[in-house]
């Protein structure tokens, strides 16, 4: 859940517990004070009845009248039962309005004239609900804006204070160690994310320092070795060329030369995935892939030959990328490479190019790694001890660098690789 | 004809010197940039291997002083750094060809060979031995005056081959000789065989005497008798 919905949610969660609690206790306060000024209007108005009695007045039992806009009614009763102030709430039809309206009454039993008589004062208690009614709707109304406004000024301030930290994180995002500009922080006037800023600049300078290290030394070692290893070969080369060798001997100095070669390959090709991380094939021409396979199938021409593998070429788009054209030449050089190695006799080559991707489809026996591992660094078939697993760990590093999607599959006999370039 | 070589590993330039030697060059050595100058100086060179990292100075001011003094000869660059920024920084600083470290010796005598073909004879440029007869411009081969048809792969190795005549080319230069870097070795031996094969079955078809031969557990041999 995002930071932005989780202070909205829990601060709506408190408006709206804090306005139902209030809304409650002000709903029952306002009516608590409302029925005892309705009690209060009533008791003043039935003293002013027994001191000031209406003239004309008659007892009737139905007698009804309105005084001072109150209610009344005087009703003969046998004796006074109940000589206190009486308050009950009860229903009356309203003809004009039409509808039960309810009442606040207040009966006294007392002596008027010398008789015994029942007064009953009662008030409509429709002002007072009606006013209740809308004082309540006005609440609800003010809660509901407080609410939009809480939701919209969270959104504004949160966007207003965190966006310094927003573009702190977009930086770190697209942070690349092999960039050589400068991370630019912006400065912020909250302290907390200047520490921030701070803290990632000191972890970048940091990295940036070992980072520097590393690649200098995967660089000096890297020449360094190939020294010893060129003396190494030279020397085999002379040794070989001696004709008192005997078979046994020839075995050794041929198990030297090929060891010599491997080690040499493996550091070349490190090299080449080192320089791929450290990012440096910066530059950029227009690479006609069709025109590099074509190459590479030339170069092989001979071994499709002797393997009797048919090659069928299905170029229907042409695909230009902007790239090193270099580094696509190794990336599909290898690709072919392997789609003819580990084919078999008779077996078959399909490469097509779409608008935008390059599928290769070969036959060759069920691979013994899977499938997440098969882009790993020197991983390889158990039964190929002397290749170095690292051809598909360049292919997908190439492709790691441009951005190029790879995909593997194997079904019945048939490898496919596809690469789609944009 | 005159090499120097300017390298300062003493191991690797004795292999470099033995080899040219024995395919009847002079060779001189120099272990750094300044004994290369003086010996520059004072003596006339063919072809000069220089090496880029040199413990006084780089190759490339070697060059570039050669290249002022209006050197006649061949220029090949002899070193570990492969990136292609200095490979054009060499090449375009004057020297003729690039070889990156480590190399076989019978590459180094290839690319001598065709540098001084290039550089040094301009001309006729064919290369026969024996009955072979090889054009290294028109990639064209003739046996007896006939012509060969041989594939671009095959015609590559014979040339190879025949520079390096009655010497014992690996398998491991043959193929990285064919196919250059990134290329796991354990690929290209069978790749080397299929070609080695079509390419003796050629050459016998076509009445050329048997000089491939197979030196076993190493590689092949190209005899002229």
């Amino acid at each position: 859940m995002k930071l932005l919905a989780k202070t909205t949610l829990f601060f709506l969660t408190i408006a709206l517990f804090v306005l139902f609690v209030g809304g409650i206790v002000f709903y029952f306060s306002f009516r608590y004070m409302m029925n005892l000024q309705v009690k209060r209007e009533l008791i003043n108005e039935m003293h002013q009845v027994i001191m000031h009695p209406p003239r004309n007045y008659s007892i009737k039992n139905d007698s009804a009248a309105f005084y001072l806009r109150t209610h009344y009614q005087i009703l003969p009763i046998k004796e006074i039962l109940k000589p206190n102030f009486e308050f009950r709430d009860t229903l009356w039809f309203d003809n004009i309005m039409e509808q039960y309206q309810s009442y606040r009454v207040l009966r006294y039993e007392t002596n008027m004239d010398g008789k015994p008589v029942r007064i009953s004062l009662s008030k409509s208690l429709l002002d007072s609900d009606k006013l209740i009614e809308y004082v309540t709707f006005i609440i609800l109304l003010l809660s509901l804006l407080l609410l939009i406004c809480l939701i919209a000024f969270n959104n504004y301030f949160f966007l207003r204070l965190w966006g310094n930290f927003f573009k702190t994180i977009d930086v770190i995002k697209d942070y690349n160690i092999s960039d050589t500009k400068e991370i630019n922080l912006p400065e912020s006037d909250i302290s907390e994310f200047n520490l921030l800023n701070q803290v990632f600049e000191k972890m970048h300078k940091r990295i940036k320092q070992d980072y520097q290290n590393l690649k200098e030394f995967i660089e000096n070692i890297s020449h360094e070795i190939q020294n010893p290893l060129a003396i190494i070969k030279t020397k085999v080369d002379l040794l070989q060329q001696n004709e008192n060798i005997d078979r046994s001997q020839a075995e050794l100095i041929e198990s030297i030369q090929g060891n010599a070669i491997r080690l040499s390959n493996l550091n070349k090709s490190l090299i080449l995935l080192a320089k791929i991380d450290n990012n440096q094939f910066p530059e950029k021409e227009k690479v006609d892939i069709v025109e590099s396979i074509n190459f590479h199938l030339d170069n092989f021409e001979e071994i499709i030959h002797s393997k009797n593998i048919s090659l069928h070429k299905d170029y229907k788009n042409p695909i230009y990328i902007w790239a090193d054209s270099n580094l696509i030449s190794i990336m599909l050089l290898n690709l072919l490479k392997n789609s003819i190695y580990h084919n078999h006799y008779l077996g078959t080559i399909e490469v097509i190019t779409e608008t935008d991707s390059l599928i290769l489809r070969n036959t060759g026996g069920k691979p013994d790694i899977s499938q997440e591992d098969l882009f790993k660094r020197f991983t390889k078939s158990s039964n190929r001890s002397d290749s170095l697993g690292l051809g598909l760990a360049i292919v997908k590093k190439i492709c790691d660098y441009y951005h190029f999607k790879i995909q593997y599959s194997y079904q019945s006999d048939i490898h496919v690789i596809a690469i789609n370039f944009f | 004809m005159k090499i120097l070589i300017v390298e300062d590993e003493l191991e690797l330039s004795d292999s470099i010197i033995s080899y040219l030697e024995s395919e009847g060059y002079i060779c001189e050595h120099a272990v750094n940039y300044d004994s290369a100058i003086d010996k520059i100086i004072l003596y006339v060179y063919d072809i000069i291997i220089v090496d880029l990292n040199l413990p006084d100075g780089n190759g490339i001011q070697i060059i570039r002083k050669l290249k002022e003094w209006d050197f006649k000869g061949g220029i090949i660059i002899a070193s570990a750094r492969d990136t292609l920024d200095d490979r054009i920084l060499g090449l375009n600083s004057g020297a003729d060809d690039y070889l990156i470290k480590p190399f076989h010796l019978a590459e180094l005598n290839a690319r001598i060979k065709s540098l001084t073909r290039r550089v040094l004879f301009k001309g006729d440029n064919t290369i026969t031995m024996n009955e072979i007869k090889i054009n290294p411009d028109s990639h064209e081969v003739y046996i007896h005056g006939k012509l060969l048809d041989l594939t671009k792969k095959e015609f590559d190795l014979l040339l190879f081959l025949t520079i390096n005549k009655d010497k014992v080319l690996s398998k491991e230069s043959i193929a990285e000789h064919l196919w250059g870097d990134y290329i796991d070795s354990a690929d290209s031996f069978d790749f080397v065989y299929a070609h080695i094969k079509n390419l003796r079955k050629k050459l016998i078809d076509h009445g050329v005497g048997n000089y491939l031969q197979t030196v076993y557990g190493v590689g092949y041999k190209f005899i002229e008798n």
